[in-house]
C-alpha cells in the first residue's frame, strides 16, 4: 500500500508528545469540582419517588402528606411540566418526538419502566427527602409488561404508547406497534448475490442490555433566581445540548438557562440525556433555594440510558476465495420506554467495513418496559458488528483462511460504497488490518495448551462532526488560554492545548486550556461522537490561526514594514525577504498594548470530512472447561488513530474501550426478574471488569492522517469496544468448538454451552 | 441529469426504481426541495415520504456528490448532482 502523507505529518514539535495534562494534579489530588462537590449555605437535598412497576396507569397521585412534612419545601409532579407538542426534533443524537420528553422526566398518566420518576422532592437533608418521598401516596394500575425487542414486536404484545404507530422515515404505519422505528438498506439483486456464494451462513445472534458504567453518578444542582434566570450545575457531556433539553422540557428561552459542566467522572454516552435538572429547576424554582440531587447506584442502572438489548438475524454469502457476495440482515434493537433511533445506526454499521455488493439490511426500534436507552461508545456498532465478524470467522475457517487475509481480501477502502451507497473517503483499515498482521502478538506462536486458543477480529466507528466553538486569547507575556465548550471526558483539554501550541510555536505548558460553560463560549455540541479532538481542535486551529492573523500587522507596524512581508512560519514571524529577526508569539505579546491593544481569536466551525476509525484486536484465551471462567492470556489492539495528538490519551483511549468490550463480552448484563426488574443493581453484580480482571493490553496505533483536520486527526475514542465481543466470542470458539451466539458469554452460558457440546449434566444455572 | 437515490422503503412510490433523474439545464441549480416536487409530479407520495410538518425529517441527513449538506431542502443542486437521505452519524 502506498504511504500516505499528510503535509505537516511528521514535522510537529508539540504534538505528540506526552506533556502531563493540565488538570493532572486536580484529579489526583481529589481538589478537582465534580457535580456532587456543589454546595451552597441553604443547600436543599432532591429525591425522586420511582415506579416500582415495569408498566402500570397512575390512577391516583397525592403528595400532601409529603408536602405537610417538616424540612420539606417543595414537591413536583408532572402536572408542573407544560404540556410539549406532538412535534419530532433532532436531538442531537437522532431524533426524538419532544411530547415524549417531558413523560420521561416525569411520569403523567402512564409508568413506562421500574425507576420512572413519579414525583421529586426537596428538603433540608437527603434523609428527610426520602421520608417525604415515601409518604407520597400512588394508585397504580399494573398492566402487563414486556421487556424483549422480539417479544415486543410480536401481534398483542402490550403496547406502551397506544396510539404509537410506526415512523418510517416521514411516514407513519397506520397500525399502533411498539415498532417504533424501521430503516432499510437496498443494494444490488440479493438473490443473485447468494446464487454466487459457495457458502452461506445463516445465523441468528443475541446481546443483552449493558450500561456506559461510569462510576459518578448522574448529579445535578440548580439555582433559580426570581428574575426567571437559572443556572445549573451538571455532570454532563455537553452543556449546551442540556441547556436545550430543559430548555424544551420547561418551555424556556435558551437564554434563561446557564449551564455549567462540572467535572465529569465518565460519561461515554450516558450522560448526554437530561434526568435530574429540570426536577433541579423546578425545586429550585418552587423552594426559592438551590436544590442538589444525585442519583443512587441503583437510579443509574434502573432509570438512566443503558445500551440496548439487540436481535440479529444474518446471512452472508462467500465464494471459496472468501469474496462476500451478499448479506441479509435483519435486527431488533431495544429502544426501551420511548421512542428512539439508535437501530438505524445499526443499520449504517452492519455491513460498512466490507464490500457487499447485494445486501437487504431492515433493522427495527422497539419499544420495551425497560429504561430508554442511550448512546454507548460507538452505539449500536458492538451490537451489529458482534454478528458479522462471527460469521467472518466461521468463514475463514470452513475455507481455510488466515482470519485476517479475508478481511484484507473483503475490506473498504476509499472510493468503496457502503449498503446505504455512500462512499468511504480515506480510511485506514487495510493498513490496521496490515498491522495487526504483522504485529509481535500475531507473529508469535498461538497458545496451544488445552482449551486455549488464538482469534482476531475487527470493529469501527464513523466518528462525527457537529458543531464547535473555541477562543485563543493571547497573554500580554505571549503565553496563552484556550477555552473551548467541549466538556472533558478523556484528556481532550491537554489536546486542545497541544494544538494550540503547535499552531502558535509556544509548548503545551505555556497554553491554559479552559472548558467554559454556556455563557462564556459560542455554541458547542456535545462531547461524543469521538468529535472532540477532530472538531473542536479543528475549532482551536482556526482561533489560533486567527489570532496570528491579528498579529501579522503588529509585527508589521513593529518592523515597519508591508503586512505581506510578514509570515508566520516555523513558530515565529518571519520577514519575507528577511530583513528582520524573526519574532516569536512571546516576544510580540508584550508589544500589543502598543501596537493596537489585546489579540483574541475566535472560531466556529462544523467540519465535515470525518475520519471514521478502525481497530484489530488479538486475543489468546484459555477457557476453564469446568467453571466456564474465560482467561486472557493476551491482548493487542491495533487501532487507526489519525494523528495521535497526545500519545499516552490516546492509548488511554484504546485501552478503555478494550476493557468495557471484555466487560460487555464476558460478564455484563441487566438481569431481570419475571416481572421486569433488575435485579442486579449494584457493581458487586453488575459485574464490569476491574483493575485485578483486565489484562495487560498491547496498543499498536497506526496513523492514517484524516486529509479533512489540519493536524490529520481522526476520532479514536469509540472504535475499540466494539471488536472484543466477536473476538472473544471467535477465541472460545476456536478453543473449545462451540460458538455461543449470546451474549454474555458469561462461566454460567459457557458451562452450559460445553455441556450441551458434551451432552453431560452441569448444576442448574441462569 | 441530477439523481435522486430514492430510500429503500420508499421504492414502492416509484414502482421499485431505486433513483430517479432529472435533467436540469447547464448552469441551473435549484433547491433539492424544488426538485423533489418536479419529481414527486411523476411519483405521488415520494415528497411526503421524506418530510414532517413541512420540513426534511428531522433525522435525515442529505448527502450531495457523497458530501453531507447542513441545509436540507435549501440545499441547491445541479444537473450532476446525486442525492442520498441518510440517518446521521451521532455517538456516544
Amino acid at each position: 500500500m502506498e504511504p500516505f502523507s499528510h503535509p505537516n505529518h511528521g514535522k510537529y514539535k508539540v504534538i505528540g508528545t506526552r506533556p502531563i495534562r493540565h488538570d493532572g494534579e486536580d484529579k489526583v489530588t481529589g481538589r478537582a469540582l465534580y457535580g456532587a462537590d456543589v454546595s451552597f449555605p441553604d443547600l436543599l437535598h432532591g429525591f425522586v419517588l420511582r415506579s416500582p412497576h415495569a408498566h402500570a396507569r397512575i390512577r391516583k397521585l397525592d403528595t400532601s402528606k409529603a408536602e405537610a412534612l417538616p424540612g420539606v419545601f417543595a414537591v413536583t409532579t408532572a402536572v408542573d411540566l407544560p404540556r410539549l407538542d406532538d412535534k419530532i426534533v433532532s436531538s442531537g443524537e437522532g431524533m426524538e418526538n419532544q411530547k415524549y420528553l417531558s413523560d420521561h422526566i416525569l411520569a403523567s398518566d402512564k409508568a413506562l419502566f421500574i425507576g420512572h420518576p413519579i414525583a421529586a422532592v426537596a428538603a433540608t437533608d437527603p434523609w428527610i427527602a426520602q421520608e417525604a418521598v415515601a409518604l407520597i401516596e400512588v394508585e397504580y394500575e399494573v398492566l402487563d409488561q414486556v421487556t424483549d425487542p422480539d417479544k415486543a414486536m410480536a401481534d398483542g404484545a402490550p403496547l406502551l404508547h397506544e396510539k404509537m404507530t410506526t415512523t418510517i422515515l416521514g411516514q407513519k404505519e397506520a397500525k399502533p406497534s411498539n415498532i417504533c422505528n424501521h430503516t432499510r438498506f437496498e443494494c444490488g439483486d440479493l438473490e443473485a448475490g447468494f446464487a454466487e456464494a459457495d457458502l452461506v451462513f445463516d445465523r441468528e445472534f443475541r446481546t443483552r442490555t449493558v450500561h456506559q458504567g461510569y462510576v459518578e453518578p448522574h448529579t445535578a444542582t440548580a439555582l433559580a433566581r426570581s428574575d426567571g434566570q437559572v443556572t445549573v450545575w451538571s455532570s454532563t457531556q455537553g452543556p449546551f445540548r442540556t441547556r436545550e433539553q430543559v430548555a424544551a422540557v420547561l418551555k424556556r428561552d435558551l437564554s434563561k438557562i446557564r449551564v455549567i459542566p462540572m467535572e465529569i467522572g465518565g460519561g461515554f454516552g450516558g450522560k448526554i440525556p437530561v434526568y435530574l435538572e429540570p426536577l433541579a429547576v423546578l425545586l429550585s424554582e418552587k423552594s426559592g433555594r438551590p436544590v442538589k440531587l444525585v442519583m443512587s447506584r441503583a437510579d443509574v442502572f434502573q432509570a438512566s440510558g443503558p445500551a440496548p438489548a439487540a436481535v440479529s438475524k444474518l446471512k452472508l454469502g462467500f465464494k471459496s476465495d472468501g469474496t462476500i457476495t451478499a448479506g441479509k440482515v435483519w435486527m431488533a434493537y431495544e429502544a426501551g420506554a420511548f421512542p428512539g433511533t439508535w437501530g438505524s445506526t445499526g443499520a449504517l454499521c452492519v455491513l460498512a467495513p466490507y464490500r457487499v455488493p447485494h445486501a437487504l439490511v431492515d433493522v427495527y426500534d422497539v419499544l420495551t418496559n425497560t429504561p430508554k436507552v442511550a448512546a454507548y461508545r460507538a452505539p449500536s456498532s458492538p451490537q451489529a458488528l458482534f454478528g458479522v465478524e462471527s460469521i467472518m470467522d466461521e468463514a475463514a475457517q470452513e475455507l481455510g483462511l488466515d482470519p485476517i487475509d479475508l478481511r484484507l481480501k473483503n475490506g473498504a477502502v476509499e472510493g468503496d460504497s457502503r449498503v446505504d451507497g455512500q462512499k468511504w473517503s480515506r480510511i485506514g483499515f487495510l493498513e490496521t488490518l496490515d498491522a495487526a498482521k504483522n504485529s509481535p502478538h500475531y507473529k508469535s506462536p498461538p497458545p496451544s495448551g488445552p482449551n486455549q486458543a488464538r482469534a482476531t477480529s475487527i470493529g469501527y466507528w464513523f466518528n462525527a462532526g457537529m458543531q464547535s466553538s473555541a477562543t485563543v486569547g493571547i497573554n500580554m507575556d505571549g503565553t496563552a488560554s484556550v477555552v473551548t465548550g467541549s466538556v472533558d471526558i478523556g484528556g481532550s483539554r491537554a489536546s486542545m492545548a497541544i494544538m494550540a501550541a503547535e499552531t502558535l510555536g509556544l509548548s503545551a505548558e505555556e497554553v491554559r486550556p479552559v472548558v467554559g460553560d454556556t455563557e462564556s463560549i459560542g455554541h458547542t455540541d456535545v462531547t461524543a461522537g469521538s468529535r472532540t479532538t477532530f472538531a473542536t481542535g479543528y475549532a482551536v486551529y482556526m482561533a489560533a490561526t486567527e489570532a496570528l492573523e491579528k498579529m501579522r500587522p503588529r509585527v508589521a507596524k513593529l518592523w515597519d514594514c508591508p503586512v505581506e512581508e510578514v509570515n508566520f512560519e516555523e513558530g515565529a514571524f518571519r520577514h519575507a525577504k528577511g530583513k528582520h529577526d524573526p519574532m516569536t508569539v512571546r516576544e510580540v505579546a508584550p508589544k500589543l498594548p502598543m501596537t493596537g491593544g489585546p489579540v483574541q481569536g475566535q472560531s466556529s466551525v462544523q467540519p465535515k470530512q470525518v475520519g471514521a476509525s478502525f481497530a484489530v484486536d488479538i486475543a489468546d484465551i484459555e477457557v476453564d472447561p469446568e467453571t466456564g471462567k474465560v482467561t486472557i492470556l493476551r491482548y493487542t489492539v491495533v487501532q487507526d488513530v489519525g494523528t495521535a495528538i497526545h500519545p499516552a490519551y490516546v492509548e488511554g483511549q484504546m485501552i478503555g474501550g478494550t476493557v468495557q468490550g471484555i466487560g460487555w463480552a464476558l460478564n455484563e448484563e441487566y438481569v431481570r426478574d419475571e416481572e421486569g426488574r433488575m435485579i442486579n443493581t449494584g457493581f458487586l453484580d453488575y459485574r464490569v471488569p476491574t483493575a485485578l480482571d483486565a489484562p495487560d493490553i498491547e496498543t499498536i496505533m497506526v496513523e492514517v492522517p484524516n486529509p479533512g483536520h489540519p493536524y490529520g486527526v481522526r476520532g479514536v475514542g469509540e472504535t475499540t469496544v466494539v471488536p472484543p465481543l466477536s473476538t472473544l466470542h471467535n477465541a472460545i470458539a476456536r478453543a473449545t468448538g462451540v460458538r455461543i451466539r449470546n451474549l454474555p458469554m458469561s462461566p454460567p452460558r459457557v458451562q452450559a454451552a460445553l455441556a450441551e457440546q458434551t451432552a453431560r449434566p452441569v448444576p442448574a444455572s441462569d | 441529469m441530477a439523481t435522486v437515490h430514492v430510500p429503500a422503503l420508499l421504492r414502492h412510490l416509484t414502482g421499485g426504481a431505486e433513483s430517479l433523474h432529472l435533467t436540469l439545464p447547464a448552469g441551473e441549480r435549484i433547491t433539492l426541495r424544488a426538485l423533489l416536487e418536479r419529481l414527486s409530479a411523476d411519483h405521488p407520495g415520494l415528497m411526503d415520504g421524506l418530510l414532517y410538518q413541512g420540513d426534511l425529517m428531522p433525522g435525515i441527513a442529505v448527502i450531495v456528490d457523497n458530501d453531507q449538506s447542513l441545509m436540507g431542502l435549501l440545499t441547491k443542486v445541479e444537473d450532476s448532482s446525486e442525492i442520498r437521505f441518510v440517518p446521521p452519524i451521532v455517538g456516544g
